[in-house]
């Protein structure tokens, strides 16, 4: 799976969890730019990516992730080691 | 920090800190701040100090030795001797607490939890962690540095240039704290705290009005002592978190909190709210509910050993688990009259909880609400404006209107006549007229801090 391609499965996540049907998932993306994006939300927004792409994101990772950006390359990497 | 003493000491430092040569400058700031705590404390506090520092540098330390998977029942050594002496002193020996305790030992579990998620490097020169440990501003009541943010500053601090426009705002920082303690802080405690020292004699209005004036007392002590530690730093070429971002104008619960006490609820977010909420993920939209009451809880715990402050901590927790249980879809901005709404519904929160959080128990809380509804205005307002007089009283709401009014402009304040203050002759005029009216006007008897407490 490319990294287009998880970003594309990852939009209509976010606009689910973060109720905004316009909003487009990009990699420089942080909190900061959503409304509603917040410590509270982050927990559903989380749960709801690993229930699609079916992984289990580490609290080491979660914690360092900076933008949008980082969350699409764990979400590579743990899709690939899962495949592998 | 509101002492002729202090103001001294700090001309002395900072003129020694920005004359003597760079690679000196933490060693000064180390000395200043060693001075600053021998000089406040007893020989247990200085101990207590001393040992957070050596304790964590070492467990630090060892930390960085070991491989990132390995590192774990290192921190919880850490961790757990840390807490252990920070809940010895608070439940076991409360009135021997050494002062800043809950904040240096913070302070200190910051750098150990980010380098067990290796999100610093370890330090390896133990007066740069003494120093960031135990920073004099900061030392009383925070900000509480984080080690990802303050530990790179001091470890470059001896190429940072000297700036003139640092101290100038460094200076005007702490300006503007002296002014929010002694002109609105203490003056407002003069009315907030013989009601709420004797809660018995005073019904009605004469509870109500300190009540109403209670959390702007609060606000302007705590933001006070936060802009002169902040302002202090500054002028060393340091820069603090910040603490506050206009909380009395927020919208929501969840928005309160973003804006209140920031340096600890985001340290509480960061190492109990996350690791808690994300690990119950499970459970759906009880796992944030669940994060909430242990991060609320456990600020009712450091901020001392009262049954109030769990009832406090659990008015909050419960509001924003009714505020993250009803969350609903919102495309459209708040209008004027929704935004005004729900700020009045804030303030009123923050009202019923700061009585709690300022009774001396739990039967005292029962005690002022019951006579809060005791209600005989005329009469009531004729005592209080006997006891106060007129002109206190109505300067006193003046000042919490303008700490409000300022609250719920975003930005930058803008005041009138600020394209004249442009001027540089015209600012020092305006600074001149501040401290003179500190100086005048101000209540400078007290040096204690609320916070200071904890």
């Amino acid at each position: 799976m490319t990294r287009e391609e998880i970003k594309a499965q990852l939009t209509p996540i976010f606009q689910t969890v973060f109720k905004n049907p316009a909003l487009v998932v990009q990699d420089q993306l942080v909190a900061a730019d959503v409304p509603g994006w917040d410590s509270l939300s982050n927990v559903a927004m989380i749960a709801e990516v690993e229930k699609h792409f079916k992984i289990r994101v580490k609290l080491r990772e979660i914690l360092k992730m900076k933008n949008v950006g980082d969350l699409v390359d764990c979400i590579d990497r743990s899709v690939a080691s899962r495949a592998g | 920090m509101i002492s002729a003493t202090f103001l001294a000491f700090f001309a002395v430092v900072v003129i020694v800190h920005w004359a003597a040569p760079p690679r000196s400058r933490v060693f000064i700031l180390l000395a200043a701040s060693a001075a600053f705590y021998i000089h406040e404390q007893t020989i247990a506090g200085i101990a207590s100090l001393a040992g957070i520092v050596v304790f964590g540098y070492l467990v630090g330390r060892r930390m960085g030795s070991l491989p990132e998977d390995r590192r774990l029942p290192t921190l919880l050594v850490g961790v757990a001797g840390e807490l252990g002496m920070l809940i010895a002193y608070k439940y076991v020996a409360p009135s021997s607490s050494p002062l800043g305790i809950s904040f240096f030992t913070f302070t200190s579990l910051s750098y150990l939890i980010d380098i067990y998620y290796d999100m610093v490097p370890v330090e390896r020169r133990v007066a740069n962690y003494a120093l960031y440990v135990s920073f004099f501003p900061q030392i009383v009541s925070g900000p509480i540095a984080r080690a990802t943010k303050l530990l790179p500053q001091i470890d470059a601090h001896e190429s940072r240039a000297f700036s003139y426009d640092d101290v100038a705002e460094g200076l005007r920082l702490m300006l503007w704290g002296f002014a929010q303690k002694v002109l609105i802080a203490n003056r407002l405690a003069e009315i907030t705290d013989p009601a709420f020292d004797n809660p018995a004699g005073m019904q009605g209005l004469m509870i109500l009005v300190p009540a109403i004036l209670l959390p702007f007392q609060i606000y302007c002590d705590f933001a006070g002592y936060t802009d002169i530690a902040r302002g202090a730093a500054r002028t060393l070429g340091i820069d603090l978190l910040p603490n506050f971002e206009h909380p009395y104008g927020a919208t929501s619960p969840s928005d309160l909190w973003r804006r209140w006490h920031m340096s600890l609820y985001g340290w509480l977010t960061d190492y109990v709210y996350t690791p808690i909420a994300m690990g119950a993920r499970g459970l759906g939209r009880l796992a944030p509910i669940l994060g909430l009451w242990t991060t609320f809880l456990l600020s009712a715990v450091w901020h001392g050993t009262k049954l109030t402050y769990i009832a406090w901590a659990s008015i909050h927790a419960l509001v924003l688990s009714v505020e993250v249980w009803r969350r609903k879809a919102r495309t459209e901005p708040l209008s004027r009259g929704e935004i005004f709404l729900r700020r009045c519904a804030i303030m009123i929160l923050l009202i019923f909880a700061d009585i709690v959080f300022r009774a001396r128990s739990l039967p005292e809380v029962g005690l002022i609400l019951t006579n809060m509804a005791h209600l005989a205005p005329a009469a009531q307002l004729r005592e209080l404006l006997a006891m106060h007089g007129a002109s206190h009283l109505i300067i006193a709401f003046a000042m919490a209107a303008l700490i409000q009014i300022i609250q719920t402009r975003p930005g930058p304040v803008v005041v009138p006549g600020v394209r004249f203050l442009r001027a540089r002759p015209a600012r020092w005029v305006a600074y001149c007229l501040v401290f003179w009216a500190i100086i005048y006007f101000g209540r400078l008897d007290t040096d204690t801090f609320l916070y200071g407490a904890f």
